[in-house]
């Protein structure tokens, strides 16, 4: 397969990355070793040799590599944001970043996943430090959460058309069972999944699984229209 | 994941911080190192957001939940699709139940036929009256019916000949179906081909810079007068690095989507979220997925609260190398 047909990483384009002059070093071993040795800042910047060194350690086959890379990413940024780091993506990439530039300098590294985990965890304690330095004094009092925002009958036509349009979409078993699924409420839903995955002949966990896939898609072709028709 | 706890459940906690360092350090460790783990928190998260928007979580949840949702626009933009969802699965669920409860319907009014049986003597002999009435009347139309008959067995086989001309149709096209699905296949494989080669050309190149080499695309606004014209690029033979920069008249949110679609519409890539670095947003693809056409490049500012607005749309035009 041509390793150019690969949705190749798409990049959030910075500056060369500074390295901090202090870390945190109560994670993993090695992962602490990768930045605990940065004694002045340095300046690095990812090569595409560095790339192929870093989608090699996930797959040998280019494709999946892209794959897992992707896959990989989402996790970093779904952690950070877990973890309540802003920035998210940018703090995926410099994860990304640091572990290539160990992999440049010759680390050896056993534990691949272990070792992009325990760069993560560093990433997020220094996030977690400028986060902190940017808290206003007074942050007693939170932000409210959930805008008061009055929906134009327009706007709401828009929606209502994107969500009509994107089931639409969907393959009729798939349609079928998201609505079914996502119906009622308390008691009255959990019965009603245990009845739809028996019918399909399934485990409640598998059916969870694929109404959760289905969803996704959903949600994803909404996000889109909603985004052309803006 | 912890033995005998429900592994939602676990999830659940893991989102609202509610879990122990140690436990959710064990929780991270175990998704970042297997892809059904992470699903199953993908899977709590739907649920927790979907009993958020239906208002089912306990109080002191739901004000967990808020604290995720203020530090998370993704978060809040599927609160935004999950209540989208809730209405549109309700209207079509209320749709399904009202066509069921009709079906219904029907069936009960076939049962009433008790009801017009007559139960006194003169309703009695009334009813026989038009019995009768309907048996002389119901012969000439027997009559009526033969001829009728006739002309309807006359008018199927016209039918059937008509049906049977329309199957033949719809076995022709099947067959061109098959055909340009067969050119297509044929077609991909070619492509296919080509890129396998391009890669082989790419591999014996010795010069290492050029292997890596990154082609900047500076774009302008579509229809912008400075420019007059889309930006003509070239389209290198050999694979390279396409790096879209995009500047941007201000800056007014902290994060873009970015999607790169052809002129009819063909989404190429994206919708892929950047940050922009300064007004200057960069994108790179590979020049693979290109080919000689044009492209429009649209920039979308997104909200705190994860709307998509439209900013602007980049425009550049891909031609033949020599």
């Amino acid at each position: 397969m041509n390793a150019y047909h690969l949705d190749l990483p798409v990049f959030i384009i910075r500056e060369p990355m500074t390295l901090p002059t202090d870390s945190s070093s109560d994670s993993s071993e090695d992962a602490s070793d990768s930045t605990a040795d940065v004694s002045k800042k340095q300046i690095w910047a990812p090569t595409p040799e560095t790339l192929g060194m870093f989608l090699a350690r996930l797959s040998p086959d280019q494709e999946d590599a892209g794959k897992k890379y992707e896959t990989l990413r989402i996790k970093l940024v779904r952690f950070f944001e877990w973890r309540g780091c802003h920035q998210t993506d940018y703090c995926a990439d410099k994860t990304i970043d640091r572990v290539m530039q160990k992999m440049d300098e010759g680390q050896v590294i056993s534990n691949f996943i272990g070792f992009v985990f325990g760069v993560a965890r560093i990433v997020a304690k220094e996030t977690w430090r400028e986060q902190d330095h940017e808290r206003p004094l007074d942050d007693s009092v939170s932000p409210p959460v959930t805008e008061r925002v009055t929906v134009e009958p327009e706007e709401a036509e828009r929606r209502q058309d994107c969500f009509d349009r994107c089931i639409e979409a969907l393959p009729a078993d798939g349609r079928n069972l998201i609505i079914s699924y996502y119906q009622d409420q308390g008691r009255k839903k959990i019965d009603r999944r245990r009845e739809l995955a028996r019918k399909l002949g399934i485990p409640l966990n598998a059916l969870r699984i694929r109404a959760h896939r289905i969803r996704k898609t959903l949600e994803e072709c909404i996000q889109n229209c909603l985004a052309q028709r803006a | 994941m912890p033995e005998g706890i429900d592994k939602e459940e676990v999830s659940r906690q893991y989102l609202l911080r509610e879990l122990s360092p140690e436990a959710a350090l064990r929780l991270e460790e175990e998704y970042f190192a297997n892809d059904e783990v992470f699903e199953q928190i993908e899977i709590a998260e739907d649920e927790l957001i979907d009993e958020y928007v239906k208002g089912e979580l306990p109080q002191q949840r739901h004000k967990l939940f808020e604290d995720l949702l203020r530090n998370s626009p993704r978060i809040a933009q599927r609160v935004e699709l999950a209540k989208l969802l809730a209405q549109g699965i309700s209207r079509r669920g209320s749709e399904q139940i009202a066509v069921s409860s009709t079906a219904d319907r029907v069936v009960h009014i076939t049962s009433w036929k008790d009801l017009f049986w007559p139960v006194s003597v003169s309703q009695q002999i009334t009813f026989a009256a038009a019995v009768l009435l309907l048996v002389v009347t119901g012969t000439g139309l027997f009559v009526s019916r033969l001829r009728l008959r006739e002309a309807s067995r006359q008018l199927s086989e016209s039918q059937a000949e008509l049906e049977r001309k329309q199957q033949a149709l719809i076995a022709e096209n099947n067959q061109h179906a098959r055909e340009a699905k067969q050119l297509t296949e044929s077609l991909r494989a070619q492509e296919a081909e080509n890129a396998r080669l391009q890669t082989e050309l790419e591999r014996t190149l010795k010069n290492e810079s050029q292997l890596g080499s990154i082609m900047p695309i500076l774009l302008s606004i579509a229809g912008s007068r400075a420019e007059g014209t889309n930006k003509v690029v070239k389209l290198p033979a050999e694979p390279r690095i396409f790096e879209l920069r995009m500047t941007l008249e201000e800056q007014n949110y902290e994060r873009y989507a970015v999607t790169v679609k052809t002129a009819d519409e063909r989404v190429i890539s994206g919708p892929h979220e950047l940050k922009a670095n300064g007004k200057l947003l960069k994108l790179r693809l590979t020049s693979t997925r290109f080919r000689p056409d044009d492209y429009i490049v649209t920039v979308s500012g997104i909200t705190p609260s994860g709307k998509a607005q439209q900013v602007e749309d980049y425009t550049f035009r891909l031609v033949r190398g020599k």
